[in-house]
């Protein structure tokens, strides 16, 4: 029996919700239990999930409970699921531990030298303590999203004036003197300074850097909106600078999806102006000559391999050369068994990551559909209904409204996972799993229990990535293992993932 | 008859009590009474250290209502309830205040309305020792530590028992002598220094304590600290 109860204008953080919706799932008789602030996107997912919910009177200030449960007494499930949100089992007794300070002053009392301040608050509440900070002379992170683009203007505006910067807001990553703010890998620090209009792109890139063994001082995120005309790029170009006055900076890294073409040349001017060696990786942009001290890159992985040889002072040329002949090595390898279905499905957790593995899979396959496609006539009407071949990226805004990212919660791609796995048009899938804190514990346990669940004959190649490094607290190695004790490809790089899977079907295509 | 015998004592409790009576039972303290109804308590630890309290080795098994005899001879002395106090440093005044959030709480909406009410304060809101009575210690020690007169609040000390629960009334009668339990008054030494983690170690001990027991606490003490003026 599956059972809705609204619980009217109660907020809870989404790590909440995860957790509690974990522990009723514990309970004997428990098949489903989800907890979502009622956005719209919410209830699409709810609904999909079978659970009947009517929306007359709700707002994305109430809270859904959804449980489904086999035998009577579903109503004292309702009871607990409320006294855990009151009291969560699982905190510990908290006798011995330090207060917190919960308001921007009392942390300011307490840390009154502190320069930055980090907010993640639902996107409707953050503009307003994100000016809060910047009045404070704090630099802000915004980790949040659903932030409207003319808050993001007016703070970014803000912030300049007053010699500050916002990253973000959408900002999941950053770095300041080698230290990482939210989702971050544990890399090495070093002479290499990043600023990325992307989150993932810029793990992918410090990832590949500290497997080549190159450290990072500082990686400026600025939110993806950033270099789009609205915005016109201030914190990127805020950024740049910040970059180009750090004398323990050699080498600049600026990296996103392609900007606006009036911020693209303030994107350069400025990179230029900065007399540094300056890599550039704007994904889906069209491939450009070096010029100067500026070096180009479409992908991600190649980013790295051009600081690489730009640190060593190698032949650039040369590198990238190389890079090439190992992608074709891995197109090589495209050879599989038996082969079931038509179309490949990407199901990303990592924004840049799905753009990027899109716009290398184009090559092979087409038409590539999504929810947030290369092509706006490609955008899929339900992301819950693939069709074709489709990438679906879960960190978009309508999967995480009032809930929990994918990289945190697994849970729910890996659903998704499995009832792709299912289809029987489906021939490949290629997933990324990153690592670094902020993400899950064992991002990989769901997805591996998910594959191993598919009821199908034949079940689809799977090709994936493993964003992270093996100081990460995951233990990459253990969770390559886990992904490949179910027959799993795991690839080296998101390029090389998106290379192989896309390559697999257009063998079998020609 | 059982005999217990602690081996260190807080200043207040100097007299050999012969019969005193179990009237709570907790993991680490129980809670005494005796026959005039005063409280005393045996504790295993002494961070939960409180006036008319002996810390002791191992409590034996005990039920409600058993009488024992607690042996204070040559039993040392530890712990001062009454110990002078200074007043907070007016710097950690924006910490404070943010303790005054905690009544933003549902469960605290009472207190939030009868703020200006300590006499309303007595036995309201939710809690084994009702929140109004926490806040009311809170905003009495504020009182004390900034040297203003809690009788200007009006609290009738012989109407407590009436108005709220024993062991709650003991501890308001206990704050209006100007006797308080360890946690308060380790936090108010912090707060009159300079060692920030001190005070979030101490204010973290509060916070947490019991289920709204310390927030409301600490939301009394802001208010009172902020009702002094020295804010």
């Amino acid at each position: 029996m599956k059972r809705i109860e609204v619980v009217k204008g109660e907020y809870y953080d989404s790590v909440t919700l995860m957790m509690v919706a974990k522990e009723l799932k514990k309970i004997q008789g428990v098949g489903d239990a989800a907890l979502n602030m009622a956005t719209e996107a919410n209830v699409s997912i709810m609904r999909a999930a079978g659970f009947e919910v009517e929306t007359d009177s709700l707002s994305p200030d109430d809270l859904l409970i959804g449980i489904d449960f086999e035998g009577e007494g579903i109503e004292k499930l309702f009871d607990t699921a409320r006294s855990y949100l009151a009291r969560p089992p699982w905190r510990k007794e908290e006798i011995e531990a330090e207060y917190s300070p919960v308001t921007l002053s009392g942390a300011l009392t307490v840390l009154p030298e502190s320069n930055l301040a980090l907010i993640s608050l639902p996107g409707r509440y953050a503009a307003a303590e994100a000016m809060k900070a910047l009045k404070r002379g704090l630099n802000v992170m915004l980790y949040s999203d659903n932030v409207s683009i003319e808050d993001e203007v007016e703070l970014k505006q803000f912030a300049e004036k007053n010699d500050l910067i916002v990253m973000g807001p959408d900002c999941g990553t950053a770095v300041i003197n080698g230290k990482g703010l939210g989702f971050s890998n544990v890399c090495p620090t070093g002479p290499i300074g990043i600023v990325a209009a992307s989150g993932t792109g810029l793990q992918e890139v410090m990832v590949q850097l500290s497997r080549r063994n190159l450290g990072v001082k500082h990686a400026i995120g600025t939110g993806g909106r950033d270099v789009t005309s609205s915005v016109g790029g201030i914190s990127f170009l805020r950024a740049i600078k910040e970059l180009a006055d750090d004398s323990e900076i050699s080498i600049i890294v600026a990296v996103g999806k392609p900007p606006a073409p009036e911020v693209r040349k303030k994107i350069l001017e400025s990179l230029r102006e900065a007399g540094k060696q300056s890599v550039i990786c704007f994904m889906g942009d069209a491939p450009r000559k070096d010029e100067g001290s500026l070096y180009y890159s479409t992908q991600l992985e190649e980013c790295a391999v051009v600081v690489e040889a730009l640190h060593e002072g190698g032949d650039v040329t040369l590198a990238r050369e190389k890079l090439r002949t190992e992608y074709a090595k891995v197109s090589g390898k495209s050879s599989t068994g038996e082969l079931s279905g038509r179309y490949l499905r990407g199901l990303f957790t990592g924004g840049t990551l799905c753009y990027e593995a899109q716009y290398i899979a184009q090559s092979y396959i087409n038409p590539i559909y999504g929810n947030a496609p290369l092509r706006k006539d490609l955008k899929l009407e339900n992301s819950l209904k693939p069709v074709g071949h489709s990438f679906i990226d879960y960190g978009e805004d309508e999967f995480t409204q009032g809930r929990l990212h994918p990289m945190i919660d697994p849970t729910f791609r890996a659903e998704q996972l499995k009832k792709q796995s299912e289809d029987s048009s489906v021939a490949v899938i290629l997933f990324d799993v990153v690592l670094g804190y902020g993400s899950a514990e064992n991002p990989c346990s769901d997805l591996v229990e998910a594959i191993r669940s598919v009821k199908r004959d034949i079940k689809p190649v799977y090709v994936a990535y493993v964003c992270g490094t093996d100081r990460d607290p995951q233990d990459i190695e253990k969770q390559r293992s886990l992904l490949e004790s179910v027959g799993v490809i795991v690839c080296e790089s998101n390029a090389r993932a998106a290379t192989l899977a896309a390559n697999i079907l257009s063998r079998k295509e020609r | 008859m059982i005999h217990l015998y602690p081996f260190e004592r807080s200043f207040d409790w100097n007299e050999e009590i012969s019969s005193l009576t179990v009237r709570s039972i907790y993991d680490t303290v129980v809670n005494l009474k005796s026959d005039s109804g005063t409280r005393f308590s045996l504790l295993l630890k002494m961070e939960d250290y409180l006036p008319r309290s002996a810390l002791i080795e191992a409590l034996p098994a005990l039920e409600k209502g058993q009488e024992i005899v607690v042996d204070l001879k040559c039993v040392a002395e530890g712990f001062d309830p009454s110990c002078l106090l200074e007043s907070p440093k007016v710097k950690w005044k924006d910490l404070l205040l943010e303790w005054l959030e905690f009544l933003k709480r549902e469960e605290l909406a009472d207190l939030l309305d009868n703020i200006d009410k300590p006499e309303k304060m007595i036995g309201l809101g939710p809690g084994s020792t009702p929140a109004g009575d926490d806040f009311l210690v809170g905003l009495i020690m504020a009182f004390r530590l900034t040297g203003i007169d809690s009788n200007e609040l009006g609290i009738d000390r012989n109407t407590l028992g009436r108005k709220t629960e024993w062991f709650s009334s003991e501890m308001i009668r206990d704050a209006l002598d100007g006797k308080f339990w360890k946690r308060g008054i380790d936090l108010a030494r912090a707060l009159a220094g300079d060692d920030v983690a001190r005070i979030l170690e101490k204010a973290g001990k509060i916070v947490e304590w019991g289920h709204l027991s310390g927030k409301a606490w600490l939301a009394g003490l802001a208010y009172g600290l902020e009702q002094s003026g020295v804010y």
